[in-house]
This record gives structure tokens, sequence and C-alpha cells, in this order.
């Protein structure tokens, strides 16, 4: 019965289910659908859908607000097992390989040329903009370029970092010349020209600092910003507060296009399985409990020491309460705090009330992410400029044009300064200020290597006027040590990857 | 088939030569009883008659033919030279101990004193007292070797059936299932009704194996339904009926407890909820809500089944229906199914027999899945931890939510859950077989069988407003889902037989064949919300808001080449070969095909001249096997990466949605079978003309290059991916002893007994890889990994803290404010120092290194048993019989997680908990070693022996007393045989396992099995029946 079928025949199985890479990115369309497959690690909780502005970014800005959590990096007491730390960097290794693969495959498919190289360049920035992660949270990290192919593929080294480094330069370098505009998009989901320019600045100027300290980098870190700035696509928004209620209603700010680079989310997961919601506002808002008017935890409560780089520089300054709530809801009625109440305060910035995708749900929210402003590429001139030239006029002028925004006094006249250090730590506190509960602050105090200092002076403060309710606010920063400059490499990649090491103290 | 039965009525018009007639009684020889039905062939020819219903025959033999064969189900054929007598009584030995009893094995049949394998047969007759809808239920303890887990006692849920041990660490470890020669991959224990079973065999070893190559290495179940016999037309009418109920119910706090610790948990709460003008002594003694009694119920189970069955020389056919229907002990849930079979035989001519068999199923299954989804959607946890008393206006049985606890907190009402959600998982299945066998000379044989099979579940989801899902709370409003998930399967096996005796001496069976077998997989389905009719139930799904769409497709081929020699030699010795070729379309073409020998060889010793002196010995036979056999378990498409659309993988550019793909699955074009060498040494050793017997084996199993769901670095991209690698073993000791103990007219008592011992052991992980880490998803804060398989240890070990009691007083300093602080030297627990107070739990810090954390994390239990076995009694005395059945497990451990969240005093207000709970520390009650109410006195939320416990049960399963009406009352009213009957199922357990049932596993998988959360308890069931011939 069987004689005369081919066995070959009869046994060859293709799969009925699924596209498999040798028959896909053939269309515009299909690459598309990839591209949007390695956007999407951003959205992913352990990364900027919360991760990235909880978890992994505590710092001295505050301290998580439930003392019953014990451990997690959110207490600064956890280990190589952390679950928080393991995903974050299972989503960038996702991503950087959906990277590859998409380039060593996006060639064949055919479509419009220019929109390909737009596609390529975007993917390419990607790439290195997760290895840029990798390497300042964990150091030196394996540099993979070309995707996975076989399960044998298991034991990999890690590479040195100012390697990974110049991967990074080189890539996003490249990237820059490829996407498009930020003006010609039209919303800053897409990453664009400028805002590859702008991380690289960034970039430029964490290589500046520590750990690698490449001086040399201040200059290249000049460079960028200058092209941003010379790009004249972006302006501040005159009013601080707007920037981030545009975001809460679904706005680009397409006038002043301070938002350079969005993650975007979408949605109120009402009549749909698709999510594209995240936790943007879910966390850092006012505290609220009440579903309609905009749930939120407030989870990271403030110290004095973060309200004091306010009230010490200057009471008018307009972002402070808004970057500190001065209220929480009670149901759906506002409730002012007293004002020598402190620790009830929440680190805010993304208030849902100005939400207007209705019903709002419980947990999930539309807001995007804004991963770099203009205002933080004004404060990287004048950071960079400093370092290599001194207070110079230059340096001041675009200090100044973020400290007009936010209604504070200039640095100009008797308040001009001189000092080259002084001005250093000028710029940083006005980071602190400007950038605050952004995720950016952590980072900063590593470069500087202040990170522990500051964290113990929290403690420090806390216990001068320590709060009953709150006895845990002491605790991050009696934990924090040196090894908290780099995340413990995961075990269970350590467990499975014969090749890797871990980092120090961990 | 109307042409089969053409050929049936022309083949009775066979002329007669000259002859003359025999006449004659056919008896039990044990028990003297008449026998009815019993087959009387003339020997060389197709002419036969049977016995009446007092066991009489009357044949007309031809002058020259003098031999009859007498045979009979269960009994050993005889044949008899008739002489000049023309009135004979013969008496026919029951083959129930018979060594020439045939034993079903892969492609053929032997008889079981030529076995060389290691094959059990399931004592049909002993199983199928038990009052039972699949016979799963009743397989465990009944053969050694084979281990049934149940995962909970769901009405239709299906047990894992493990034999010898698990080989796989990721894969599925189920038996391949042969039902009347058609392989079933997968769980295939619903499809048929155990009434229907004639033979179930157990084919363990691999010498048994084998023959079914890359699907053999987990153990084969052959299964032989019923078929029609000569004789005249049997009806037969067996039904029952009874009633199931809970076994124990597990007690929780009563309302003065339950206040008595919200006061401590939540003064403030309490006072406003419970004690406004009532004080904590005015609750002693209100009755309260027992949510248990809400929801349990007494259950009725019934089963009917009809059937006729006969046929004469030439056409035997056989058909049946049958109905079951068991409600559950939790309302709104049960099983119920239909059945019908037909089958035929016909011989068309002296070469060629024809046959057919189809079965056809129906089946619903139905209720809230109470262990599915986690945490609080538990039904019986939340039935358990339901708030026991209304106060004020409330009116807690109606109303869907608590309204004392917070508003965001959405604990549902598990008796309106239960009574609201639809949940039918509904079976269409239809198996057809039909062979043709064709003697190509009297020795040589060719059978060809093909078999088509059709298997359809549909999944049917409702939630209206008074769920969980569908409630007022949910966004999504009413809401419902359809789900098709159809397999059809199709076989071809042609094999060759060739068997010969030389001189009587050598006895040769040779068997060759070529299989093909491939099947297709479609599922689909639809999930829509906001459905604006819910009266409408699932018929107004296509009103709402559709949700998600689900659609997919596969398939598979095999085919495979086979051969097998068995070689006797004066019955002595017995040597057997085997050997296959499997293909598969599941891996790639450098792969596809892989190899499975086998060799067996047994000596029987008692045929030797020097043994015959010993009289007492009436068996006794030796074998060795060794062979290799293979396991396919694992996706169709494994070998390929494939492309994936994830619904949440887009990306919302400019506020519109991207659909986005990736790479999700990383294929492995090296995938190929994972195989198990085994070898086993047996001794079948029987006593006093096998009034006792005994079976012994030893086996040893090494399974490697496993299919394992490897774990990658994640620095690859990747979570996992399947490889060949790691490596496992499994050794084991298996008895069982059958003994008739007392035969006589009056009474008689048989036993049989078995035990086995398996060692499961991991001997290699994927590479770099010493542990592999197991989490259980059942409750959202516990994370951690619950069991750990690490090299040099069994698989199945639970993982965790070893608990160590409650911190005292003596652990502390008392500061001059009045408080505790934990003295330094006294470790913590996990938590911050400053939570600890006296009577919070405490955990042993292993390495002794002050602080407790993740690193005195350690072995907390085996979740694999010791031994395993069964023990069960026939009695006869006159007329009644009766059958005790005892299974036990013993050293197994359980986790008992329910525990952790309800003898836990950090549990959010209005919980209640287990009334265990009551005798928690306090200052009062120091000795205690549960934690004090509190919410840091439970500690972190991790996995520790606390809640560890000994699942050793011995249980005494089924007991049924039965009485046959005597035939001389029966033939006047032409019945041929009249039985009632009386069952229990479960009837009674001896065990310290505080649950409901030691036997559960609803985490079940090989690396997680014996893990329990809000598990169905198994039903007490105990019916009436009757069974009725005529």
């Amino acid at each position: 019965m069987l004689a005369g079928v081919s066995c070959k025949k009869i046994l060859s199985n293709t799969p009925t289910d699924f596209v498999t890479q040798v028959n896909y990115f053939n269309s515009e369309s299909e690459v598309n659908i990839a591209l949007a497959g390695v956007y999407d690690p951003l959205q992913r909780n352990e990364m900027y859908g919360k991760a990235l502005h909880m978890d992994l970014t505590m710092c001295d800005e505050g301290f998580y607000r439930l003392s019953s959590l014990n451990t997690g990096p959110l207490v600064y007491n956890y280990d190589a097992t952390d679950i928080t730390i393991l995903q974050y960097w299972t989503a960038l290794y996702d991503g950087i390989n959906r990277a590859n693969i998409f380039l060593e495959n996006v060639d064949r498919a055919t479509m419009d040329a220019t929109n390909k190289n737009v596609a390529k360049g975007e993917v390419l920035f990607l790439r290195a903009y997760y290895y840029f992660l990798l390497v300042r949270d964990f150091g030196a990290v394996p540099l993979k370029l070309s995707s996975t192919k076989s399960v044998g593929e298991v034991n990999i080294a890690r590479t040195p970092i100012k390697d990974v480094y110049a991967q990074i330069l080189q890539d996003m370098t490249t990237a820059e010349g490829m996407v498009r505009t930020w003006t010609s998009w039209g919303y800053p989901g897409h990453v664009t020209k400028t805002a590859i320019e702008a991380i690289l600045a960034r970039v430029c100027l964490t290589m500046a600092s520590k750990p690698l300290q490449d001086v040399s980098k201040y200059q290249d870190a000049l460079n960028w910003a200058k092209k941003v700035v010379d790009s004249k696509e972006h302006s501040l928004n005159p009013d601080y507060k707007q920037i981030f209620i545009n975001i809460a209603q679904d706005k680009y700010d397409v006038q002043y296009k301070e938002s350079m680079w969005e993650v975007e989310f979408f949605g109120n997961r009402v009549g749909t399985s698709f999510d594209e919601t995240g936790g943007v506002g879910r966390y850092l808002g006012p505290t609220c409990t009440d579903i309609p008017t905009g749930y939120c935890y407030g989870n990271i409560h403030v110290t004095s020491k973060i309200i004091n780089m306010y009230a010490n520089n200057d009471v008018n300054d307009v972002r402070r309460d808004w970057n500190i709530a001065p209220y929480k809801y009670t149901g759906s009625v506002k409730t002012l705090f007293a004002a020598t109440n402190v620790y009830d305060r929440t680190g805010a910035k993304f208030y849902r009330e100005y939400e207007t995708l209705l019903p709002r749900d419980q947990f999930s929210t539309p807001q995007n992410w804004p991963v770099i402003r203009y205002a933080e590429v004004l404060l990287i001139y004048a950071e960079a400029e400093n370092e290599l030239n001194g207070p110079t006029a230059i340096a001041h002028q675009y200090l100044n044009m973020v400290r007009a925004r936010a209604k504070t006094f200039q640095y100009t006249g008797a308040k001009l300064i001189t000092d080259k250090s002084i001005f250093r730590q000028a710029v940083m506190d006005e980071r602190a200020r400007e950038l605050a509960f952004e995720g950016a602050r952590k980072y900063d105090l590593i470069r500087t290597g202040t990170l522990v200092a500051e964290m113990k002076a929290m403690s420090a403060i806390v216990r001068l006027a320590p709060s009953t309710a709150y006895p845990q606010a002491v605790r991050p920063g009696d934990l924090a040590s040196d090894r908290n400059l780099l995340l413990p490499i995961p075990s269970r990649e350590l467990s499975l990857n014969s090749a890797m090491t871990q980092n120090p103290g961990w | 088939m109307l042409m089969l039965f053409w050929l049936a009525v022309l083949a009775g018009f066979n002329s007669w030569a000259q002859s003359r007639v025999v006449s004659g009684t056919v008896l039990d020889s044990t028990s003297g009883e008449t026998l009815i039905g019993v087959t009387v062939t003339i020997k060389g020819t197709q002419q036969a008659s049977s016995t009446d219903l007092n066991g009489k025959f009357s044949v007309s033999i031809p002058v020259n033919n003098s031999a009859l064969v007498f045979s009979y189900v269960g009994y050993d054929p005889q044949t008899v030279i008739v002489k000049g007598e023309t009135n004979l009584t013969v008496k026919l030995q029951s083959a129930s101990q018979g060594l020439n009893e045939i034993v079903v094995i892969g492609y053929g049949a032997v008889k079981k004193k030529d076995l060389t394998g290691s094959v059990a047969q399931v004592n049909m007759g002993d199983l199928n007292k038990a009052p039972v809808v699949s016979f799963d239920d009743a397989l465990g303890g009944r053969v050694a070797g084979v281990q049934v887990t149940s995962t909970e006692g769901q009405p239709g849920v299906g047990s894992a059936i493990v034999i010898r041990g698990g080989n796989s660490l990721t894969q599925d470890n189920s038996p391949l299932y042969v039902i009347d020669g058609f392989p079933i991959e997968g769980e295939a224990n619903n499809l048929i009704n155990p009434a229907e079973i004639a033979s179930m065999e157990i084919l363990k070893d691999a010498s048994a194996t084998a023959i079914y190559g890359a699907r053999g290495a987990n153990g084969v179940i052959i299964i032989t339904t019923k078929r029609g016999k000569v004789g005249d037309p049997r009806i037969n009418y067996n039904a029952y009926y009874g009633f199931q109920s809970i076994t124990n119910k597990i007690p929780v706090m009563n309302p003065y407890e339950f206040v008595k610790l919200q006061t401590e948990i939540d003064p403030l709460g309490a006072d406003t909820i419970y004690l406004k003008g009532k004080t904590l002594e005015d609750y002693r003694n209100v009755a309260g809500i027992n949510w248990q009694d809400q929801l349990f119920r007494r259950a009725p189970m019934s089963s009917h089944n009809l059937s006729m069955s006969g046929g004469n020389a030439k056409t035997k056919y056989s058909i049946s229906g049958s109905l079951q229907d068991q409600q559950g002990i939790i309302i709104a849930s049960g099983y119920k199914r239909y059945q019908g079979v037909v089958s035929l035989d016909q011989d068309v001519n002296d070469k060629l027999r024809v046959g057919i068999n189809v079965r056809y199923t129906n089946s619903r299954q139905y209720g809230t899945p109470t262990s599915a989804g986690s945490g609080t959607q538990g039904l019986l946890y939340s039935a358990w931890a339901y708030r026991p008393i209304a106060v004020n206006l409330d009116n807690l049985l109606d109303q869907l939510y608590d309204p004392s606890t917070p508003t965001l907190d959405l604990r549902i009402n598990p008796v309106l859950t239960a009574n609201n959600e639809l949940r039918n998982n509904i079976v269409n299945s239809m198996i057809a077989n039909g062979y043709a066998e064709y003697a190509i000379t009297k020795d040589l044989k060719l059978k060809i069988t093909g078999g088509y099979n059709n298997n359809q579940l549909r999944n049917e989801i409702f939630n209206n407003s008074k769920t969980y899902s569908g409630g007022p709370q949910a966004k999504n409003g009413p809401n419902g889902a359809i789900y098709n998930y159809q397999t059809t399967t199709w076989l071809n096996e042609n094999t060759l037989n060739y068997i010969k005796d030389i001189n009587k001496d050598h006895h040769i069976d040779l068997l060759a064949g070529i299989t093909a077998q491939g099947a297709k997989l479609l599922s689909n389905g639809v999930k829509a919300v906001q459905l604006p009719n819910e009266s409408l139930g699932l018929s107004g799904l296509d009103e709402g808001t559709p949700f998600s769409v689900l659609s997919s497709t596969s398939s598979w081929t095999l085919l495979s080449g086979l051969a097998r020699a068995n070689y006797a030699y004066k019955s002595k010795y017995l040597f057997t070969a085997s050997f296959r070729a499997d293909g598969s379309s599941r891996f790639s073409p450098e792969n596809e095909w892989s190899y499975f020998p086998s060799t067996a060889f047994a000596w029987r010793f008692t045929e030797e001249g020097f043994m015959k002196k010993l009289g007492f010995l009436s068996d006794g036979k030796l074998r060795l096997s060794w062979g290799i056999t293979g396991n396919n378990r694992v996706s169709d498409y494994a070998t390929y990466s494939s492309f994936f659309f994830d619904p949440n993988g887009g990306y919302p550019f400019n506020g519109t949605v991207q659909k986005g793909a990736y790479i999700n699955t990383l294929g492995n074009q090296d995938l190929k079978w994972e195989t198990t060498a085994q070898t086993d040494i047996g001794l079948d050793i029987g006593f006093l003309n096998q009034r006792i017997s005994v079976v012994a084996d030893y086996y040893d199993k090494t399974t490697s290059n496993l299919l394992l769901n490897a774990q990658l670095p994640n620095s690859s991209g990747f979570d996992d991916a399947y490889k060949n690698i790691g490596k496992v073993s499994n050794s084991g000791f298996e008895f069982s002893l059958t003994t008739v103990n007392i035969t006589g007219k009056k009474f008689g008592w048989t036993t049989s007994f078995n035990i086995s011992f398996n060692r499961n052991k991991v001997l290699a992980l994927a590479e770099n890889q010493n542990v592999l880490l197991s989490p259980v998803t059942w409750f959202g804060s516990y994370t951690s990994a619950a069991y750990i398989a690490q090299i040099g240890q069994s698989a199945s070990n639970m993982y965790g803290y070893l608990y160590d009691g409650v911190y005292q007083y003596s652990d502390f300093d008392k500061l001059s404010n009045g408080t505790y602080q934990l003295k330094a030297n006294v470790p913590n627990n996990g938590n911050d120092r400053t939570t600890i107070k006296p009577g919070t739990a405490k955990y042993k810090d292993i390495n002794n290194d002050g602080v407790v954390d993740a690193n005195d994390q350690t072995v907390i239990g085996n979740a694999l048993p010791k031994h395993i076995g069964g023990f069960s009694n026939n009695f006869t005395y006159k007329n009644f019989d009766l059958n005790v059945f005892f299974q036990w497990s013993y050293g197994n451990d359980i986790i008992n997680a329910n525990r952790y969240l309800l003898e836990n005093g950090g549990n959010k207000p209005a919980v209640n908990q287990f009334a265990s709970y009551s005798d928690r520390w306090s200052p009062t009650n120091q000795s205690s070693t549960i934690p004090a109410a509190g919410s840091y006195n439970s500690g972190p939320l991790v996995y520790s022996s606390r809640v560890i416990e000994d699942g050793s049960y011995l249980r005494l399963k089924t007991v049924q007393l039965g009485y046959n009406f005597s035939s001389k009352l029966l033939s006047a009213i032409k019945v041929k045989s009249l039985r009632v009957y009386a069952s229990a199922q479960n009837l009674y357990t001896w065990t310290k396992y505080s649950g409901y049932d030691p036997e559960v596993s609803d985490r079940n998988s090989a690396l997680t099995p014996g893990f329990d959360f809000s598990a169905y308890p198994r039903a007490r069931t105990i019916i009436l029946g009757l069974n009725i011939n005529l």
C-alpha cells in the first residue's frame, strides 16, 4: 500500500501554523510588523512600563511607600536572583536579538528604498540603545551583533565596557544619518535624527564620566548637543507642567517639540485583547484609590532632601509642586498636605487626572514615557562646555534657559558662577530639579561617583526628623554600597552561561 | 457492511455429511457450576454449537471426525476425543491462573507461559467492580509499576499514568494507548467506558514496548474492547445508581474565632463592622455560614450499559450503548457520557476474515474548575476564606461581592460563581477500525488494518453579570468564548505473521510489518465581550464586541517498519528479538529516522528434567530483556523558529497600533528522539498448581538525549528551546503475588497483592546546569521556585526554607519602652529584623551566616513515593461474592499550599482561616508553632516546610458485594443470569494529610507533582446495581 509513495514526501512537514524567518521580510508591511517587534520591549514593565522609572532608578529622590516590602531593588535589598533584574536583562537581549534578526533579513524585502533605510536606521539605533542601557547598568556584557541561530550558543563571554561603547557610538552615528526628523514624522514615537543626536550626547557624557572616564568624549557630547540646538527643531515648552499634561492627554507637542523621543503607550484595555497600555502615572503621581479619578499608588514618597533642593535654591521654582505632589486624593477629593508634612508627599510628574481617554483603567495608562527632552540637551551642553572650557557665557546661557522656564532666578550678574566645580554642581542640581522622577538621577549620581554618599545623606536627613509612619525611609541609604553602582548579573544567566562572570560585590 | 451480512447468511447453508449426535454438559472445574455459552467446535471444521442455559450442548459430528474443542472466555480451551460416548461431562479450567492464558502484546498475542517480556494484565473483573466513569480512576494500585496520579477529583478530569517512573523532565510522560490496535498519543482515559474493555495489558519492559519504537518509552497500555462471540444472542444490561458525597470537610473558623481574629489584625475595622453594639462573646453561639455546606452536595451518579452480542462460527457481532451520568459533589459540576459501539467480525472464507469496530462517544464535562486561575479566584479557596457571618444588613449568600472588603478586592461569592460560570468541555469522538486477515498459507497470515479517529473538543465559556469576569466590577461586562479543537488521526498497518511448530520442539513466531499514521490538528475559537443580552448565553456572542480570535493548525506523520521473532525450544528456552524503525515528520530530514531494537531471553526452568521432581513448583521462569525505546512528545514544528504575532507585541505609533511580530521560539534543526535504554530481570514462579504465583521484576532505565525544553541564557534572546540534552534514570523493583487461598464448593477466597519501588534520578541537565528550578503558578506573590531537580537527586523534590517554629520571647531583648528587639545573634526570617516579634514565623539559617536569605533554601520534601501498591481480596460464599480492594502510597510529600493562605495571620481583613489557625501562637499559647496573627507574623511569602505534609495513605478504595441468583430460578423466566450488587468507592482513607485528599496533584508535571491548591476533592461513592443477561 505504501509502495510507490516516497517516504520523504510523507514525512516532509512545513509549518502550517506560523511563518518562519525564511519566508518573512518580503514586503514593506512585513518589515513594519517586524519593526514594531523591535520597539515592543521598550514598553515592558521591566523597562519603561515600570522598572526604568521605579525599581531600577530608585535613588535619593525618595523611598518606597510600603514598609512591608523587604526585598528588591525598590528597597536596595536584592541579589542576583532578583526577578526584576532578570526580566530587565531579558527584555534588553530580546530587543537585541529581534534587532539582529531584522538587520539580517530586511535587505531582501521589496519596498521603497528610503523607507527601508529609515527602518534599518531605527533598528540599528534601538540595538545600540539597548546596549547602552545594558552597559550602563551591568558593565561589560556579551556583545551580540548577529542573531542566535543555534540552541548550542550558550557560552557567550562579556565584552569590555569600552568596546561595547565603541559599538554603540558606531551604530548610533550610522543610524543618525539614516532616520527621519521629528518634523517629518510629526510625532516622537519613532526614533528621529535629533533624538539620536540627543541620546548620543547623553551616551558621550556618560562615557566621559565614571566608570569609563574617557574625557575626550566631553567634546563629542557638546558637538551632538550643539547639533540638536542648531537644528532649531526643538525648543522649551514655556509651561513646564504642560509637557506632562500633554502626555497625559495623548497629545504630541508639535509646537515646541520639547519631548524628543517617547516610548508610546496607548488605550485603556476596554473591549480589546490588545494591550498597549503601560504604567506611566500608575506609580508616579498623587496617591489616589478612586478609579474614575485616576488610580495611582503614589509609590515613591519623598524626604526633605529633594524638597530642599528646590527650596534652598529658589522657593518660586514651579517644578517643585509638580514633581512632588502637594496633595493626595481621598476618594475623588483632593486633600492638600499640610506645609510641614513631608513624608506623605509622593514623587509625581504623571497625573492621571488629566487623562482624557475614558473610562480610566485601574492600573494601566495610555501615557507615553518621555525618554529624552530638549531641556536635558541644554543641560548636557552646559555641562560639557563647563568641563571643556569652564563656566563660559554659553554654558550659563543654556543653564539659564532651563531655569527661566522654571521661573527661578538666573545665574547672571551677582549670581554668575566663576568656579568650574561650583558650576558643575549647579548643573547637577539643576538636572535633579528639572529631571526629577524621569529616571535620570540615579545614573547622574553613578557617573559622578556620588550615589552611595547621597543615599547615606538621605538617611541622615531622615534621621534628623524621623517618620513614625515610614520607618523604612532610612533603609535604602543604610543598605546602599559601592556594589549598587552596577546591577548583579542575573544568577540564571550565570548558571547557564559558563563564560559569564559576576559584577564586584554580588 | 451489508455485504458482510450477506456473506454471513450464505455461510449458514452448509451441507452436512453423515453424522451422529453427541450431547453433554460443561462445568467449571473448580466450582462445578454449569457454564452457559461455551463454544463447542468440531475440530478442523467451522461447525460449532454452544451450551444452553443449563450448560448443555448437543452437536452432530461426522462419523469420521471424533474431536471436539470446548472454548470459553476466561477458561483454558479443552479438546475432547469422542470415542463411543453420546453423553459427555466436560470440566473446563479457569484460565485466570492458567499459564495458557492469552496475553495481548504489541501486534500480536502469546500464551502467558511463552511471554519473555514484562507485561501485566489488568484484572478487568476486579477493576469493573469499581463504580467509576473511566478506567484510570480504578487502575491505581492494581498493577505493579504503574503509578496513577489523579490530579484532583473533578468528574471527567483525567489522571496522569506513569509506568516505571517518569523519563522526561519537561515533556509528557503518559504512556501510549493502543485501543483495538489504534495507537493514541496522550490521554485517552475518557474515550472508553470501562465496561467495554475486554482486556487491558500494560507493557512495561523494553522487550515488550520496543515494537512501538519511538512512542514506547513511556510504556504502552493495550486495550482490547469486547467483541461478539459464537453463541446465541446475549443481551446484557448492567446498571447502577448511587450517590457521591464528600469524605471530609476542612474545618474553618467559626464566627467567634473569626471575629476574634479580626479584632487582632484589624481592630478598627472589627469595631465598626462586627462589634457595633455587640461583644466578641455574642458570637460564641452564632452558627454563621459554612460555605463548604453551601458548595458541596450529595450528588447522584448513574450508569447504564446495554449490549447485545452473539454470532456463529463465521459471523460475530456486538452492539452496545451506554450512558454514564456523574454529577459532581460541587454544585453545577459533573460529567456525562454517551457511547455507542458496533463491531462485526466475519469469516469470508477459509482464508479471509474481516472485521470492523466503530465507537462514537459524546461527553460533556461541566463546572467551574476549583483549582484553576490564581490565588483568590480558586473556588474552594473562596469557600474556605469567605466571611462566615453576615452582619447588619448584608445578605452574603446573595451578594456577589463581600460588602465589607475594600472595593478593589474582588472576592467573589463562591456559590454564585459556581452557579453562574458556564464551563463546558464537550467531546465528540469517533474511532473506527477495520481489518482484513488473510491466511496466505496455514502458517502465514497477512493482516491489514485501517483506522480513523476524529476527536472534537468544544470548550464553552460564559460569564454572566454574576461572575468574576463578567460582573459589575469587571470592565468587559458579560462575556463568552467558544473554542474548538479537532484532531483527526488516520492509521494503516500491514503485518505478516508466520507461526510454525517444527517437531514439537521448535516454535517459531515471526512478524514483520509496515505502518503509517498521521494526524491533522485544528483549533479555532472566538471570544466576545460586552454582550448586550446576557440572557441569550453563548448564542448572544455575535452581539458583543469581538475580543480575540484563535486559529491554528498543525499535522504530523509517522512511518514505521517493524519486525519481531519469537523462538521457543521445547517451551523451555524462549528468545525474542524485535526491531522498529520510525520516521517522523516532526524532525528534520537528517534526523527523521531512528531505530529501536530489543531482545529478550527467558528460561522456563521448571521444564528442565531436574526440576520436575519439585512437584510443588508448577511454574518457574527467569526473564531477561534489554531494549531501546523512544519518546517523540514534542510539538509538531519544534525544528522551526516561528514568527510570533504577539497580541501585545505591537507598538502604538502615533496612537495607532502597528501589529508586531518576532521570533519567539528558537527552532532546533538537530532535534531527534529521546531514547530510553531499559534492562529488565524478571522471575515468574508458581507453586501448588499455580495456587500461588509470583511475578517479580527488577528494571533499570536510562533516558538520554532528553527532549528537554532546556533553559537558555537570556543573552541568547530566548528563555528556552528544545534540545536533546540531559539524562534521567529510573530503576526499581516490582513484586506481585496472586494466591488462591480457599477453593471450596461453598466458600472461595483469592488474593492479589502488588508493591513497587521506583527510584528516579537526574543524571544531567542542560549545558552548565546543575539545578532546574520550577515555580508553580497559583498565587501571585509566590514567584520563587517550589520544586528543584538537581543532578544526582530525584526530579521532583520540593524546595524552600526549613520552618523552625516561631520566635519566642527568649529570642528578644525587652527594651525600656516595652517593645521587643530581636537579639543580635538570632537570625532574621528573611524579613527586616524590626518586623520580627514573638510569635513570628522563623526559618532555619542553614548556612549560619546570621541572615535568612535565598541561600538558606534547601530540599524540603520529595513528591515521589518510596513505594506504592494494592491489595485485593475476592471472597465467594454460595451465591455471594465480595471484593475488597486497598491501595496505598507511602513516603511521598504534598505541598498543602492552601495553608499558606489559610493559616496565615498576615492575611487581609474579612478572610476566614482554617480552624487549625485558632491554635496560633499567642502570649497565652506559647507552645504553638503556628505564627501569631498580625501582618508580618507569617514571615516572607516563601515556600517552607511548614505546609509540607506526609502524603502517605492507605485507602479502602473499592468494596463490592454481589449476589448471583441461581440459574435454576432464572431459567424459568428465560434469564441467563442475574446479579445484584452494592459497590463503594473511596470508602475510607487512613492518612495524616490534613487536606481533603492525599491523592492530589493539581499542578501536575514531572517536575511539580504533589501540589494541592484548592483541588476538587474526591468523592465517596456508594451505589446499587444489577447485571442481567438474557
